[in-house]
C-alpha cells in the first residue's frame, strides 16, 4: 500500500511541492542554531529598525534584533505547536468518535451533543478566555488548541465506524470472541485512518494559523522567545516605518500553511481509491 | 413548519445551556481565582478581606450552586457587574457593542455571498479552464493567508502609502460635524478594510464549496434532461442547477458564524474598532471574569442564532426537510 501511496503522491505535483516544503521547514527549524546569522536575542544597538541590508538580510526590529534569526528560531515554535496540538486533538477525536460510532445509542447521542456544543462556542473566544486564566505559554497554547479542535476528527471517525460496524470482518472478529477494545483498535481503527491522517495534516495548518494569531494578540508565545506571530505584533506597532517587520514573518506563515494544505489535499487524493482510476 | 421551528428552538436552548455549563466549569476549574485580579495588586488586602470578597461573589459555595445562581440571574439578562474600574453592569457594556460587531459580520457575510457564489459557479461551469485554475490557486493562497497579516498589508498599502483609507476606528474626529451623507461616507470608508478582511477567508472557502457543489449538481440526470429538451445553457445553470447547488452552501454559511464572531477579536483589535471582539480582548487582558462569561454566552447565542437562521432558510427552500 505504501508504494502505491508514494507513487500517487509523486504524480500529484502540487502535493509533492507541499511535501518538499514541509520537509524543508523541518530542516530549517532543526538547523536554525547553525544557519541563523545571530542569536535570536542578540541586540545590535547601532542598527535599530533598519531595513534589510547585507548585515541584517531581513532587517532589524524595534530593539535591534535580527529579524531573519528570530524568524528561523521562531519556525521551531510554529512546527512544535502544530504537531503537539494536532496530536492531542487527534487522540481525543479518535477516542470519542470511536466510542460514539461503535456503541451507538445513548453514548453516541451524548458524545455528539457534546460535539455540537463545542462547535457552537466561538472557539477563539474560549481559547482566549482559558489563556487569560492559565497564563500564556507555549505549552498551554498547544494543550488549549488541542482541546478545542478535536470535533472534526470525532465526526470523521464516527462516520467511518458507522459504515464499518456491520462489515464481515468486524462481525467475524466479534464472532470469535474478540473484546470490544481489540475490535475497535486492531480491526476498525486501522481501516478508518486514511481520512484522519489527511485531517491531521490540514489540522497542523490551522494550528499554525491559530498560534500566530494568539501570539500576535500578545496571548501566545511570550517575548523574548521569538515566534512569527509576536514579530508581527512589533510589525503592527511600527507599521508606518518598518514594512519588513510585517511582510516577512507573515510570508513565512503563509508559505507554511500553504504547504501543509497542499500536502494534505494531495494526500487526500492519493488515499482516495475512487480517484485512482481516473487520471 | 411550526413543529420544526419549535424543535429547533428547544435544541438551541439545550445547546446554549450546555455551552454556559461548559464555559462556567472550565473557567472555574482553571488555576487562579476570578477575584485574583481584585486582590493581587492590592497590597492592603488582608486574608479576611479576601474571604469577604469571595463570599460576596459567592465563590465559597460549591461550583454547581454557583452555576445555578449565575444561571438564575442570567435568565433575567443580569450578568453581574464588571470587575473593571467603571463597575458597570456587564449586560450594559455588551449591549452597546453588539450593533457594531453584528453590522460588520452581516456586511462581510453579504460580501462573501456576493463574491463567492458567482466565482464558484463560473469556475464550475468552466472546469479545468485557465480561469478555473487561476481561481483555484487564489483560493489555496486565500485559505493559507492569516487574516491579520492581510489586514496589516492592506493598512500599509491603502493607509500608510496611498493615504486613501483610514486605518483605525470607525469614525473620523470631525464625524459629528458632517452631514448625514458625509457621515455615511465616513463610516463606509472606515469599514471597507475591516469588512473585506473578515470576509476574505470566507470568500476563499465558500467559492470552493460552491464550485464542488455545482459540479456535483451539473452531473445529475435532471440537468441532462433540461439540456436535452433544448433549454439555453444559462437557464439550465441559473434556474435548474443553482437552486440545488445552493442548498449545502446555506448550511456552511451558518457554520462559519462562530469563526466570524471569534475572528472579530483579531480584526477589531487591529483596526481599533470598539465592538464585542475588542471588548472581549480587554476583558481577557484584565481577567474581568463576569464580562468574559457574559461575552462567551452572548457570542454563543449569536452563533446558535446564525445556525438556526441557516437551518430555517434551508427548510424554506427544501420541502423535504419541512415535512420531517
Amino acid at each position: 500500500m505504501w508504494s502505491v501511496l508514494v507513487q500517487r503522491l509523486w504524480h500529484n505535483r502540487l502535493a509533492l511541492i507541499g511535501a518538499v516544503l514541509v520537509l524543508s521547514l523541518f530542516v530549517v527549524a532543526l538547523l536554525a542554531p547553525i544557519v541563523a546569522p545571530y542569536e535570536p536575542d542578540y541586540i545590535d544597538r547601532y542598527h535599530i529598525l533598519e531595513p534589510p541590508s547585507r548585515l541584517h538580510p531581513l532587517g532589524t526590529d524595534d530593539i535591534g534584533r535580527d529579524v531573519l534569526s528570530r524568524m528561523l528560531y521562531g519556525s521551531w515554535v510554529s512546527l512544535s505547536v502544530g504537531f503537539v496540538a494536532v496530536g492531542i486533538s487527534t487522540l481525543i477525536g479518535i477516542i470519542l468518535g470511536a466510542l460514539a460510532g461503535y456503541y451507538g445509542g445513548l453514548t453516541d447521542r451524548v458524545i455528539m451533543r457534546f460535539v455540537d456544543v463545542m462547535l457552537s462556542i466561538p472557539s477563539f473566544f474560549l481559547i482566549l478566555a482559558v489563556i487569560a486564566f492559565v497564563g500564556p505559554s507555549i505549552w498551554n497554547i498547544m494543550i488549549i488548541i488541542g482541546l478545542t479542535s478535536w470535533m472534526g476528527v470525532a465526526r470523521l471517525v464516527r462516520a467511518e465506524f458507522l459504515s464499518l460496524k456491520n462489515r464481515e470482518f468486524v462481525l467475524a472478529a466479534r464472532a470469535i470472541g474478540a473484546s470490544d477494545l481489540r475490535i475497535i483498535f486492531r480491526h476498525m481503527l486501522p481501516n478508518s485512518l486514511a481520512p484522519v491522517i489527511v485531517n491531521a495534516v490540514l489540522g497542523v495548518a490551522s494550528a499554525v494559523l491559530l498560534e500566530s494569531a494568539l501570539s500576535f494578540l500578545g496571548l501566545g508565545v511570550q517575548p523574548p522567545r521569538p515566534s512569527w506571530g509576536n514579530i508581527l505584533k512589533a510589525g503592527q506597532a511600527n507599521i508606518e516605518i518598518a514594512w519588513w517587520l510585517s511582510v516577512f514573518p507573515g510570508l513565512a506563515i503563509l508559505i507554511t500553511v500553504l504547504s501543509y494544505n497542499l500536502f494534505g489535499e494531495g494526500l487526500r487524493d492519493a488515499l482516495d481509491p475512487r480517484l485512482w482510476e481516473r487520471r | 413548519m411550526f413543529t420544526y421551528l419549535a424543535k429547533r428552538v428547544l435544541e438551541l436552548s439545550v445547546t446554549l445551556l450546555g455551552i454556559t455549563l461548559l464555559s462556567f466549569f472550565i473557567l472555574h476549574l482553571a488555576p487562579g481565582k476570578p477575584t485574583d485580579v481584585l486582590t493581587e495588586l492590592n497590597p492592603k488586602i488582608t486574608p479576611e478581606a479576601r474571604e469577604r470578597l469571595e463570599k460576596y461573589y459567592g465563590l465559597d459555595k460549591p461550583i454547581i450552586v454557583q452555576y445555578l445562581n449565575w444561571l438564575k440571574r442570567v435568565i433575567r439578562l443580569d450578568f453581574g457587574e464588571s470587575f473593571s474600574t467603571d463597575h458597570r453592569p456587564v449586560w450594559e457594556k455588551i449591549k452597546e457593542k453588539i450593533p457594531i460587531t453584528l453590522a460588520i459580520n452581516i456586511l462581510s457575510m453579504l460580501v462573501i455571498f456576493l463574491i463567492a457564489i458567482p466565482v464558484g459557479i463560473s469556475s464550475a461551469t468552466r472546469q479545468y479552464s485557465l480561469y478555473d485554475k487561476i481561481t483555484t490557486v487564489v483560493v489555496f493562497v486565500g485559505f493559507a493567508m492569516p487574516g491579520f497579516w492581510l489586514a496589516l498589508l492592506l493598512m500599509m498599502f491603502f493607509g500608510v502609502k496611498l493615504h486613501l483609507l483610514p486605518i483605525s476606528g470607525i469614525k473620523s474626529l470631525n464625524y459629528d460635524s458632517l452631514t448625514f451623507l458625509g457621515k455615511l461616507l465616513d463610516l463606509g470608508k472606515h469599514l471597507i478594510l475591516p469588512v473585506f478582511v473578515s470576509a476574505f477567508g470566507g470568500i476563499a472557502g465558500i467559492s470552493r464549496y460552491m464550485r464542488s457543489s455545482m459540479l456535483e449538481v451539473i452531473r445529475q440526470d435532471y440537468i441532462t434532461t433540461a439540456r436535452a429538451k433544448g433549454l439555453p445553457e444559462n437557464k439550465v445553470i441559473y434556474r435548474h442547477a443553482l437552486r440545488n447547488a445552493l442548498l449545502p452552501i446555506i448550511t456552511i454559511l451558518g457554520l462559519s458564524v462562530p469563526g466570524l464572531i471569534g475572528g472579530s477579536v483579531i480584526f477589531e483589535q487591529i483596526f481599533s474598532i470598539p465592538g464585542m471582539g475588542r471588548l472581549f480582548w480587554m476583558s481577557v487582558m484584565q481577567r474581568d471574569y463576569p464580562l468574559i462569561m457574559g461575552l462567551l454566552t452572548i457570542g454563543a447565542f449569536l452563533t446558535l442564532l446564525g445556525n438556526m437562521l441557516a437551518d430555517l432558510c434551508y427548510a424554506l427552500v427544501d420541502p423535504r426537510i419541512r415535512r420531517q
